[in-house]
């Protein structure tokens, strides 16, 4: 007898069997935390990271490391595991978070810092505010650069300013990190560069680069530049002109990063009315990869969520792997901790509306 | 010297441990992944990330690579048998693979589909192999007007699509070609036709428009049919062997389309929907006997097959070489590079050749043994198609709905399901056809970008005077009247079909071609102009191509006879029973929707198993408790327990607990 219908009843059987075991160790599992009542809430439980991007990208990767560590952090040991809920340029996670998601504590989600400029320069998909949620922390705080191939005339800021025709950049999205920095360098240091649209993300970017096609690129990370760029940077094939520069709360100024000692910064180079604009742009974006939960989660389990996440940061396990990631030779991340994150959104949240309207005509094009 | 030794290191370094048992980890997985709908190879392989930063950099690469490699071989097994895609890079399987399973030649169709698999992945790991050391100026030939010149061709192969009905096929190429302007434009990212839904800021996604065209109305036909796929007893010429025959018969097809799927593989930022149409495509337009296609063509299973997996090694060929990655997946698995300390670019290619290799060994031999795997038990794996087909439905619709909703992890991709089944039914009641509109929006976007680059790169259009371009152009008008010189020799030889007359269901779905774009048309007239251009170099063909085709309808209903008059009334069920199961089926997919929607995944999988199988198909209830049951685990322990998927929870509880506060 091999009818394909008892065949199929084996599987089934089969099937049951492991379903049956599987629920017997899920059970178990719950009378061991029941049993212990003193125990924290976490005990037990499983808390969920959204992150508001597809699978395999930086803030997967980072949202998967932190969903690794978080856990041992956080009295209770509990599991963590990662949902990703990708859609509408990175809106759809913060609007589902902002009016869907439980504040108990067991939902936090990560999502690219671009979100609060979606608010800001009022993108009407936004259905959050960002100023309410339970700010758990950033991952990191990182620059973007620009960087020109050395056999374009375009070696610095000023010779682009002062040659006989602007150079070529690509990008991927009047929403992308790419557009984003050629507009404001184009508004705050009056340059001309010639924007060439329709590039389906940042690969076909580095291969027109590559080609020949575009002389060099606008506002990629240093993560990105390090993996694609790497070598032409080691052999001087590429030079890296401007970068955005670190956020220096106390000298209310941005830094150079560690990492491009010898790149000028927007801030340095931009006129004195211009610093407002470059402020407001640039400020709100800068803890590039957040952490936050609903509205109205708990003080006592917000600040958990915090500690945790501040004792991941440190954790020497976590920062040896997430330096992979992110490839900085200085590693130099700037983390944020909860409370401070807190307050930039608070920030963030009293922009003039007269640098808002700037900003959008920035962006509009 | 130093090439060979190097080709030889990397295979010793495959097979040493704990690579081998590494890389046989992976393809297990792998396996599995792909006969799977719902699990992508994408989320699949950020999933196992985490696990990797303690391997050895050709250990990691084993453990992904051999991961990776298979995954849309076995896809195309889950598309040929249930006609619902495994993988998203497997949709085009289903047009003809699934046709044969039904015609009882579901071993045939998998032998063919697992020995294409096995060449393309051979062939796109050779090509890597022979290219290294032309490699950077091979990927650097093609520019933005070239790869829209290749665009434009594949958008010539609409024609060639649309069989017997040509007219109609392009009428259904530009509607394919405007929903693929949904979305942020690529420009100045203007909103078009996303009607304040975030959901389609990115546009609508190929495999929920592909299940719906193309699963949902095999569900409604087997539930019509009352049979099992299969709708016959296994034919002689429907066995494993017969189909790696096929595979060797059609050798040139194969090396061919192993060869379309490579090139696109090298592109980045082209993915898998254009390399399995465009060669499913150049598969119908190759044949010399075109009218075959969509019913069960070998050649339709052999070109798509051997593309999905030749585009991993192409893929792999600017993600080594420039740590450019080829395909998403390639940028993940670059992200998998940095962590093990792999350095891509020119050093991939000279000191660290041997690892290189190591990946195209892997690569060759993971394929080598799912496909040995597979042959043992594929004459068992066939026979499911013999199992009653109502016991199977609840399933195929549960394998349907969780496959869309896992493409993004988003309920509105479930709307899209059931709307372009909705659809996709019509279409095969009417004998439209369905490829073209695939193809269109597979490749929609694509024109669009690469046009705008084009232009903005050469400001205006002296690109136009490119050799290579105009090499291309001429090839796409060969493609095109090639056809049509053909016919006109053939005249009458072939025997067209006979002209039918049009059903008023035609003038509903005609009159839908009409209003489609007298609607883009119209609310996209006040857009910006980079926004509004695409819409209208789309929407104005197709409106005229569907008022013509509405005149040549008016015309035919005058002249031509009736179906009656043409004896094709079914004649063993009787058209009542025929029309109630429709209803009744449609219903339940509905209801099933509804209930996912209302009170979410968890519940309604089981329940509505539970209830069809009672209900509907009449099994004795331990019957349906058992299945039921066994549907509730799958979703349970395989996508919410292990995966985690984010299913949303009903609205209904949504409601509830909004009173609560």
């Amino acid at each position: 007898m091999n009818s394909p219908l008892i065949m199929a009843l084996k599987g089934l059987a089969v099937t049951v069997v492991c379903l049956v075991f599987l629920f017997m160790v899920q059970a178990t599992e719950a009378r061991s935390s029941a049993t212990d009542t003193t125990s924290s809430f976490y005990q037990g439980k499983a808390i969920r990271i959204i992150v508001g991007q597809p699978p395999g990208n930086s803030f997967d990767l980072i949202g998967r490391l932190v969903a690794r560590h978080l856990g041992k952090h956080i009295p209770g040991n509990p599991a963590v595991f990662i949902q990703n809920m990708p859609g509408g340029g990175g809106l759809l996670a913060p609007n589902y978070v902002f009016n869907a998601a439980k504040p108990d504590g067991l939902t936090i989600a990560i999502s690219n810092s671009a979100i609060v400029m979606d608010q800001i320069t009022g993108n009407k998909a936004v259905q959050f505010d960002f100023s309410r949620f339970s700010w758990i922390g950033s991952a990191s705080q990182e620059i973007r650069l620009a960087f020109m191939r050395k056999d374009t005339p375009y070696h610095s800021v000023e010779a682009i300013r002062t040659a006989a025709k602007p150079p070529k950049i690509g990008y991927s999205g009047t929403g992308s990190g790419f557009y984003q920095m050629s507009r404001l360098v184009e508004n705050c240091l009056g340059l001309k560069l010639d924007l060439i649209p329709g590039f389906i993300g940042s690969a076909p970017i580095d291969l027109a680069i590559e080609r020949g096609d575009l002389d060099g690129m606008f506002g990629t990370p240093p993560a990105s530049m390090w993996r694609a760029w790497g070598d032409q940077l080691k052999r001087g094939a590429i030079i890296v002109i401007l970068q955005t520069g670190i956020w220096d709360t106390g000298s209310q100024t941005f830094k150079r990063h560690p990492d491009f000692q010898n790149v000028p910064t927007l801030w340095e180079l931009a006129s004195a009315q211009k610093k407002n604009i470059i402020k407001v742009a640039l400020v709100p974006i800068s803890p590039i990869r957040m952490f936050y939960a609903p509205p109205g989660l708990p003080a006592v389990r917000l600040k958990i969520l915090r500690d945790a996440f501040w004792a991941t940061m440190n954790d020497a396990a976590y920062r040896a792997e997430v330096i992979k990631v992110l490839g900085s030779p200085q590693e130099k991340l700037y983390p944020v901790p909860g409370e401070k994150l807190h307050t930039m959104m608070q920030d963030s949240k009293k922009i003039p509306p007269d640098l808002v309207e700037e900003l959008k005509t920035v962006y509009g094009g | 010297m130093f090439y060979l030794d190097a080709l030889l290191s990397g295979l010793v370094q495959v097979f040493a441990w704990p690579n081998f048992g590494l890389m046989l980890a992976g393809t297990a997985i792998g396996f599995v992944v792909g006969l799977l709908p719902g699990i992508g190879g994408m989320a699949t392989m950020a999933l196992m990330l985490p696990f990797i930063y303690q391997m050895s950099p050709v250990g990691a690469m084993a453990f992904l690579l051999g991961m990776h490699s298979v995954t849309a071989t076995t896809g195309d097994m889950t598309s040929i048998l249930f006609g619902v895609p495994g993988e998203g890079a497997s949709a085009a399987l289903i047009v003809d693979g699934h046709p044969m399973a039904k015609r009882g030649e579901a071993g045939r169709a998998l032998g063919a589909a697992l020995m294409s698999s096995l060449i393309g992945a051979v062939f796109g790991a050779l090509v890597l192999v022979g290219t290294v050391p032309i490699v950077r100026p091979l990927v650097l030939a093609l520019g933005p007007p070239e790869l829209f010149m290749m665009v434009i061709l594949g958008v010539s192969f609409i024609g060639v699509l649309s069989g017997s009905s040509v007219m109609k096929g392009i009428l259904i190429g530009t509607f394919g070609l405007l929903l693929a302007s949904i979305g942020m434009d690529p420009k100045m990212g203007w909103q078009r036709f996303t009607f304040g839904q975030p959901q389609l800021w990115e546009g609508l996604s190929i495999a929920p428009v592909a299940m719906g065209l193309f699963a949902i109305p095999e569900i409604i036909d087997m539930a019509v049919k009352r049979s099992s796929i299969a709708e016959g007893p296994f034919t002689a010429l429907g066995g494993v062997m017969e189909g790696i025959k096929d595979t060797f018969l059609h050798w040139a097809l194969v090396l061919r389309c192993s060869a379309i799927g490579t090139i696109i593989g090298i592109m980045p930022g082209l993915g898998a929907g254009p390399a399995q149409w465009l060669s499913y495509a150049h598969a119908v337009q190759s044949s010399d006997h075109i009218q075959d296609f969509g019913k069960g063509a070998i050649e339709g299973v052999i070109g798509p097959g051997a593309a999905n997996n030749s585009k991993e090694g192409g893929a792999l060929i600017p993600t080594l070489a420039f740590g450019i990655p080829g395909s998403p997946i390639m940028a993940i698995l670059l992200g998998a590079f940095v962590i093990v300390g792999l350095v891509p670019g020119q050093s991939m290619l000279t000191k660290h050749l041997d690892v290189t290799f190591s990946m195209v060994w892997v690569v060759i031999v993971s394929n080598v043994m799912t496909v040995g795997i597979s042959l043992l038990f594929l004459n068992q794996i066939a026979k499911i198609t013999l199992v009653k087909g109502t016991l199977l439905i609840p399933f195929i619709l549960f394998m349907v709905f969780i496959g869309a909703f896992a493409v993004n992890n988003n309920f509105a991709d479930l709307v899209v399901v059931v709307l372009f089944g909705f659809l996709g039914t019509v279409m095969v009641h009417l004998h439209w056809p369905r490829p073209p509109l695939v193809l269109g929006l597979v490749l929609g976007p694509l024109a669009e970008n690469y046009l705008w680059t084009s232009v903005a790169l050469h400001h205006g259009v002296s690109w136009l005077a490119n050799p290579a371009v105009i090499l291309l152009a001429i090839l796409t008008l060969t493609v095109v009247f090639y056809p049509v010189w053909q016919k006109a020799r053939h005249q009458g030889v072939q025997g067209q079909e006979v002209a039918e007359a049009p059903r008023g269901k035609d003038f509903i779905l005609n009159s839908l071609m009409i209003l489609l774009p007298a609607f883009a048309l119209y609310s996209s007239r006040d857009w910006p102009k980079p926004a509004m251009i695409f819409p209208w170099v789309v929407g104005m063909p197709m409106l005229i191509l569907a008022v013509s085709n509405l005149i040549v309808l008016i015309r035919k209903s005058k002249t031509a006879p009736s179906a009656a008059a043409l004896g094709k009334v079914p004649g063993e069920d009787s058209e009542v029973t025929n029309y109630r199961r429709t209803v009744s089926i449609i219903v339940w997919i509905l209801v099933f929707f509804s209930a996912i929607w209302l009170i979410g995944m968890l519940i309604s999988v089981p329940l509505f198993t539970f209830l069809y199988l009672k209900l509907d198909s009449g099994e004795k209830w331990w019957v349906a408790l058992l299945l039921s049951l066994l549907s509730w685990g799958i979703l349970f322990g395989i996508f919410d327990w292990l995966l985690h998927l984010p299913f949303p929870d009903g609205y209904v509880f949504g409601l509830l607990n909004k009173t609560e506060f």
